[in-house]
């Protein structure tokens, strides 16, 4: 966790074009000392190449990137003190273990010794001292990401880089490599700077998120924030699972709005920043909705159709007006399960829903 | 499902007409090597297994003739495939690692130019530019030749090689604080070394076996293996040079055989 | 290793950019200097007079092309006939070139498809028994195809003695001697570039056709060779435009009745008969034949995959 408010990395109007295309629009980001930030999106959003432009693999259109105090979008990447775990980890083929953790160390000048004392001390932090002579063609590909970790910490770089560097590795592994990152970051107190796609990854590592797409950053936030308060349509719908209403918004004042649900009944709750009154959304996760007998709760419907998940089972219930709505329920022997067909009354507590715009 | 694959991928007559293409290639060329043991000084009768042609090769009357023009092959086709394969990396880098820069379309027609215009047309070109500017015809104008049309054959294993090879282990070095040089020497450089000694090789023997140009550019001093033989093939076949046409045949597929396994050592390593 | 769901965005393959100029330097003077220049030059020497024991006088003259084009009669005074005789040779150059194409398309394709139909090792050492040959000198294996199709060669003593045939083929010193000499020398640049091309064929379109009933010649007239045109296009290039200005084959297996372009020239740079400036003529009509053929052919290429 960050100690301190030091920013590690100001990311400050950057643009990024290439030809006509425009690849990042007037980002603005801070990243904090010491954080676990992770930039998360859907493919072709910019988060990727946000990374390379941090380490000095793309130049930008416009901005400037600031690091611990000093503009470095100038540099090119052998002069900035920030280091990359790629995604396809690059580990050099004609190079061992050693040698590979060892290059950036020989490169800052370093000699021999000092830098073979410093290859030792990652590779214990990485578990992989037993493995130092070997070749990367012989390690697995959890190894193999483990070597690329240890290279680019071994330079003790300012911030770390880490370009989807767990999409390679099957599920299990991947789960306790997540927990391994983690302590790393949390032993080292390195600014660890990660890109994924996937969100259950971004919700358990990271410190702070901020969620890109289409070149923009849609909102950066805690998991907790983010999950629970998205700012719009595009957040609420890639984190996690919600149903969206649309309804009609009026009455903002103090964060909250009013509108009309279908059936007739009108409910305040909270509504995002930025949120307009007019046409929106109703956000409502899956798991706040319960299912009443049918007359009573908020909205009326039939239950359609039935997921099982084995731990859960989604139901989707039909509404009056023929929005679909998704509700979790758990898969326990208490808790009864309407039939296909069966009318039912869906609840949910007012300030567990949302109002947003797109 | 297997039989069905190999249904589609199979069709009449296709076999027949392999083995053909492999016999029609080989047949003159064993044909040879065993005419070459032929103990009969008529070619045209067979007189029994020897080696005495193999002697007359070595030591007879025509040796030293042969020996010089040997000599003469060997040493300017290692010069010439030295400096094609150095001039062929710098290129390869040029073209498929530095981004863009003016006359970069124009330097890939360059490079493959020496292989689309006709060995004959090169040969008179190179005659007459020596002889206008006055520069006297011997070895080294064989050796400036031979590098000329070296460049695309030690080009094309190279850049192969090089675009086979992902740029992120370039990037990785960088971001490991190395310096393009340093990146250039400590990377690229040794991940490229089967591209790089494929393609001298390949350079060597194109030299090697070159007969059109080194006739044209050789002047009347200097002789080279494949000048030598044809002078002695134009008074008629004799055994000796079948004798030599073996040996030459053996020492080509050696190379071969050298520079096929120094690619595939270089695969083995990725 | 599983490739990442999400491909990496194309990398920049600008490593060392700012240095392309100086790395490509070397290669520009070489080549230019003793490739582009000596060609300009050779167009320079075509249209200059001839020196009589070879070599050139520095005075402008159209004499070359003239000599190749009419007929002036004996003492160069009469109104211009066309001249047949270089014009024939020329023709003759490319009937055969395009005669050896056909021949190691025949042969080639097969080949090519069968060797890239082999799986595994197998496909290796194929294409190694193919390419060996290609590395024995192109003079030795001309040399060895004499040896073996003369009159009193190894194959008519073998068709003679096995009673097959009563009088020895005779095939030294005709236009299908040369054939086989092209052939032999060519033919694995036909089968390289269509190996090429039918090892990225995708054999899931063979499947489709065969499950939408088409026969085998079906698939292979209508499916594959479309697919494997552009291989088949390279093969023939590689193979034509060399064999224009072939000078080994129609030399040592043509003799005088074969000449070709290639011969013709040689013989302007040769001792006391030659005429140089007429030499240079030839081979710049030869070059741009051959340019012809290249440019079109590119320019086929870019239309395709514009």
């Amino acid at each position: 966790m960050p100690e301190n408010d030091n920013i590690a990395v100001d990311i400050q109007n950057v643009t990024k074009m290439y030809g006509s295309f425009t690849a990042l629009k007037d980002v603005n980001l801070d990243i904090r000392d010491n954080e676990f930030f992770t930039l998360l999106g859907p493919s072709g959003c910019g988060k990727t190449t946000l990374l390379r432009s941090i380490a000095g693999f793309e130049d930008i259109t416009k901005g400037a990137i600031v690091l611990y105090g000093q503009n470095i979008a100038n540099l090119l990447p052998n002069q900035r003190p920030v280091n990359t775990v790629f995604q396809q980890y690059a580990l050099f083929p004609h190079m061992n273990v050693t040698q590979n953790v060892m290059f950036g160390l020989l490169r800052l000048g370093q000699d021999k010794t000092t830098a073979k004392a410093r290859v030792g001390e990652v590779l214990e932090l990485v578990q992989l001292t037993a493995f130092a002579d070997r070749m990367p063609s012989q390690l697995s590909g959890g190894q193999q990401q483990r070597v690329a970790l240890a290279r680019a910490l071994a330079p003790s770089p300012k911030v770390l880089l880490l370009d989807e560097p767990l999409s390679a590795l099957d599920l299990k592994l991947r789960q306790a490599v997540r927990l391994e990152l983690q302590q790393i970051q949390q032993q080292t107190g390195i600014t660890f700077v990660f890109v994924t796609h996937d969100q259950e990854e971004a919700l358990t590592m990271s410190d702070r998120i901020a969620v890109i797409e289409g070149g923009h950053v849609q909102q950066v936030g805690t998991a907790r924030e983010i999950y629970e308060a998205p700012k719009n349509k595009f957040v609420a719908d890639f984190i996690g699972e919600t149903n969206l209403l649309d309804v009609n918004v009026t009455d903002l004042a103090g964060g909250k709005g009013s509108c009309i649900l279908p059936g007739g009944a009108q409910i305040t709750c909270p509504a995002a920043d930025g949120a307009h009154a007019g046409p929106g959304h109703l956000s409502v996760r899956p798991e706040r909705i319960a299912i009443t007998t049918a007359g009573e709760g908020l909205v009326q419907g039939n239950a359609s159709r039935h997921i099982y998940l084995g731990t859960d089972v989604h139901v989707e219930v039909t509404l009056t007006d023929g929005e679909k709505v998704t509700v979790r329920m758990q898969n326990s022997t208490q808790i009864q399960i309407p039939e296909v067909g069966q009318s039912v009354g869906l609840d949910f507590e007012a300030d567990a829903a949302r109002l947003l715009v797109d | 499902m297997a039989s069905k694959n190999l249904d589609l991928r199979r069709f009449p007559g296709f076999l027949p007409l392999t083995y053909l293409c492999l016999f029609l290639l080989y047949a003159p060329l064993i044909v040879v090597m065993i005419y070459s043991f032929n103990d009969s000084n008529s070619i045209t009768r067979w007189g029994g297994m020897s080696l005495r042609w193999y002697h007359e090769v070595f030591y007879g009357v025509e040796a030293p003739k042969f020996r010089t023009a040997t000599f003469n092959s060997v040493t300017i086709a290692l010069l010439a495939a030295t400096s094609a394969t150095i001039i062929a990396t710098m290129a390869a880098t040029a073209m498929l690692r530095a981004g863009k820069f003016r006359g970069k379309s124009a330097s890939f027609a360059l490079i493959n130019l020496p292989l689309m215009v006709p060995e004959i047309v090169t040969a008179v070109a190179t005659l007459i530019f020596f002889s206008a500017i006055g520069f006297k015809a011997g070895y080294l104008t064989i050796v400036l030749a031979h590098v000329v049309f070296c460049i695309p054959f030690a080009y094309l294993p190279i850049a192969a090689r090089m675009q086979g090879i992902e740029d992120t282990f370039e990037q990785a070095a960088q971001d490991l604080y190395a310096t393009r040089f340093q990146t250039f020497r400590l990377i690229l450089l040794p991940l490229m070394t089967p591209g790089i000694l494929s393609g001298f090789l390949l350079a060597f023997i194109i030299s090697l076996d070159d007969f059109i140009i080194t006739n044209f550019v050789k002047g009347a001093g200097v002789e080279t293996l494949p000048t030598a033989i044809y002078g002695a093939v134009r008074q008629g076949i004799k055994p000796n040079i079948m004798a030599i046409s073996t040996l030459l045949l053996s020492v080509s597929v050696v190379f071969v055989t050298l520079s096929y396994f120094v690619g595939r050592m270089g695969d083995k390593k990725q | 290793m599983a490739a990442g769901p999400q491909p990496t965005p194309t990398a920049n393959t600008s490593t060392y950019a700012g240095f392309g100029i100086p790395l490509i330097l070397p290669a520009w003077v070489i080549i230019g200097f003793f490739l582009v220049v000596p060609v300009c030059m050779m167009l320079i020497y075509s249209l200059l007079t001839k020196e009589f024991r070879g070599g050139v006088i520095w005075e402008f003259s159209l004499a070359a092309y003239d000599q190749f084009f009419f007929d002036r009669g004996l003492f160069g005074d009469e109104p211009p006939k066309i001249e047949w005789t270089y014009i024939t040779i020329f023709w003759r150059s490319i009937w055969q070139a395009a005669l050896a194409t056909l021949f190691c398309l025949i042969i080639g394709f097969p080949t090519a498809w069968f060797i890239a139909t082999r799986t595994g090792r197998n496909r290796s050492i194929w294409l190694f028994l193919i390419t060996i040959p290609y590395w024995v000198n192109l003079l030795i294996r001309t040399i060895s195809m004499k040896f073996l199709i003369r009159d009193n060669g190894p194959m008519n003593e073998l068709l003679l003695s096995t009673g097959l045939i009563s009088e020895p083929i005779h095939i030294i010193n005709t236009n299908l001697a040369v054939q086989l000499g092209l052939f032999y020398s060519y033919l694995p640049f036909m089968v390289l570039p269509i190996y090429a091309a039918v090892e990225r064929y995708n054999f899931a379109l063979s499947e489709a056709a065969a499950d939408l009933y088409a026969s085998r010649t079906v698939t292979l007239t209508q499916i594959i060779l479309p697919a494997v045109k552009p291989g088949i296009i390279a093969g023939c290039i590689l193979v034509f435009v060399p064999s224009l200005g072939a000078f080994l084959a129609p030399d040592l297996l043509g003799g005088a009745k074969n000449f070709m372009i290639g011969s013709l020239i040689e013989e302007q740079f040769k001792g006391a008969a030659g005429n140089w400036p007429f030499g240079a003529a030839a081979s710049m009509i030869l070059l741009s034949m051959v340019l012809v053929v290249l440019t079109l052919y590119a320019r086929q290429q870019t239309r395709e995959q514009g």
